[in-house]
């Protein structure tokens, strides 16, 4: 007996249909369970963590267009820098506040880092420098997307590396104006990680400044403070979290201020003036709100 | 010079005969339009990872063409047993060498002409422009390191007797003095002695080919390097590779070709 082909398409086509039936919900299981990180940490392991610090560091090459330090001078300058600070310490009396030394600023700082290239030692390496990038240049306006690529891989790579996703969508809002891009960043990036207290107070800042929707700003940068708070004591003592814990003071202060709330604004200003590096600036808010304050205070008992 | 002129072309004959240019050219048209066909962020002007990853994979893919090509041409005359006709022409084993050098940097031009005609493509689709100029400086720096490479293998064939070992420690040794090279004088200056006068003294004797490698001047939009530098490069890398085929030469004319 010969079947037809036309049946044994069917047959196989039926077949097929069945088959997937079978397996997709079964697959969509699994795939839920390991999550949308699934396939990149089964290839690569933890190894993904160091493709996500490369690419990131990627996109800090495009900003400052190619003039970057390789391992290198990055190694040297560390060299130096200790050498210096070496001499420093030796020219000090001991009673100096040594913490000073400490509390600069990350971009001043990544700046100064740029400053790689020193006078050519031999031929090659005057010669070469025809070949390579000498001028510390940043992206243009608008050309700033050309990041982004490797920002939205680094987040792929290793969705814990929160900075990404801070740094992606201070560029979307900034420099593209695309607030919904990077709010949709930046919830991906609350997904997966949901106690992050920079990533809230992002996110809250984008709602404040970007999308002025104050009550989404409130609950969201009130979480971020919540959040700082649940840090473990140790990691609340560094620089970045002082830094962080103020922003997120001060904005929230803002909001209430904006609302008409004074007495929180004023506390939170107060929480802000303690771990800010200018508490007068902070102050003179203070006054100008308890100034509001006593004047509406006075409006009422006339009514 | 016909002669070599006449070994040159067999080489570039066998490769639009073989299938490694073909596959790698797929390889890379393929990966490149995936790339492209990615959207970030909504965004579809994004151009430069775009070109960064497919010059990578022109550079990959050139490189590949170039050490496999020269590696196994001596090796294959010798197995096949051709060598014998070929050298009672009479050629001379200069000539062999030159005419097997000529041949494979050829291919690598050609090879580079079609890899960027489809770069220009890409890069005219999504800028909407097209630096010619700036192409046949990318393209040209690229060709005379290949030169060096070439020569390199080549003499890689003379010394070791397999094509795959020899094919393998070119591959090493270039990508160690392209991105390793250039730092060794640095890297000297920390080391006590004799280390340190040794390690800059590689850093004197080993060919620089990190300035033939103009991608990120070109993608991070840089002023490129100007006719005159590029003219002292092509002399440094031509002297290289003068010298590279000399060795080879001369490990070659002793060489008992039946073993």
């Amino acid at each position: 007996m010969h079947a037809s082909p036309k049946w044994i398409v069917a047959l196989l086509a039926t077949l097929s249909v069945s088959l997937a039936t079978l397996l997709a919900p079964t697959a969509q299981q699994r795939s839920e369970k390991r999550g949308t990180d699934g396939f990149l940490k089964i290839m690569l392991g933890d190894g993904r963590r160091l493709f996500a610090k490369h690419f990131f560091t990627k996109a800090d090459i495009y900003f400052h267009s190619g003039y970057y330090p390789s391992i290198f001078d990055q190694a040297n300058q560390a060299n130096q820098k200790a050498i210096t600070h070496a001499d420093e310490d030796d020219h000090h009396d001991g009673k100096e506040d040594h913490d000073a030394h400490h509390h600069e600023d990350h971009d001043a700082d990544h700046e100064e880092g740029m400053d790689f290239v020193k006078e050519p030692r031999d031929w090659i390496e005057r010669f070469g420098r025809n070949f390579t990038i000498n001028q510390h240049t940043h992206l243009a306006e608008g050309k700033q997307r050309e990041m982004l690529p490797w920002l939205r891989i680094a987040a792929e790579m290793d969705p814990q590396m929160v900075t990404t996703y801070t740094t992606a969508s201070y560029w979307l809002r900034k420099e593209k104006n695309r607030v919904g891009e990077a709010r949709q960043f930046l919830l991906e990036g609350l997904r997966n990680n949901p106690k992050s207290d920079e990533l809230l107070f992002e996110l809250g800042s984008l709602y404040y400044n970007d999308m002025a929707d104050t009550n989404r700003a409130r609950n969201v940068m009130t979480s971020a403070l919540s959040a700082w708070f649940a840090r473990p004591s140790q990691s609340k003592t560094n620089n970045e979290a002082i830094s962080l814990l103020g922003r997120i003071a001060v904005n929230l202060a803002r909001i209430e201020r904006d609302s008409g709330n004074y007495v929180e604004a004023i506390r939170y200003f107060e929480l802000g003036k303690t771990v800010s590096p200018t508490p007068e600036g902070i102050q003179a808010q203070i006054d100008q709100l308890r100034q509001n304050t006593f004047s509406n205070d006075v409006q009422n008992i006339r009514k | 010079m016909n002669t070599v002129w006449a070994i040159s072309t067999v080489v570039i004959k066998e490769l639009y005969r073989r299938k490694d240019f073909y596959v790698l050219l797929v390889l890379t048209t393929l990966l490149t339009l995936a790339a492209g066909s990615m959207s970030f962020f909504n965004e579809n002007t994004i151009v430069r990872a775009l070109k960064e990853i497919c010059l990578l994979l022109i550079w990959i893919s050139s490189l590949i063409i170039g050490i496999t090509t020269a590696a196994r041409q001596i090796p294959s005359e010798k197995e096949n047993r051709t060598i014998f006709p070929l050298l009672a022409k009479p050629v001379t084993r200069w000539q062999v060498v030159l005419g097997k050098f000529l041949g494979c940097w050829l291919a690598c031009g050609i090879t580079l002409i079609v890899f960027y005609v489809f770069f220009g493509i890409l890069v005219g689709a999504r800028e909407h422009t097209l630096p010619v100029a700036a192409f046949a400086k990318l393209m040209w720096m690229q060709w005379v390191a290949l030169g060096v490479v070439v020569a390199l293998a080549l003499l890689g064939s003379v010394v070791l007797s397999a094509p795959g070992p020899n094919a393998t420690l070119c591959f090493i040794v270039v990508l160690g003095v392209t991105f390793v090279g250039p730092h060794l004088g640095k890297v000297s200056v920390g080391l006590t002695e004799p280390a340190g006068t040794l390690l800059y003294s590689i850093y004197f004797l080993i060919p620089h080919l990190e300035w033939y490698d103009l991608r990120d001047i070109f993608i991070n939009d840089q002023i490129l390097p100007g006719n005159a530098a590029c003219f002292m490069a092509t002399f440094y890398a031509a002297a290289y590779a003068t010298l590279l085929l000399v060795l080879t030469w001369a490990r070659f004319r002793r060489q008992n070709l039946n073993t």
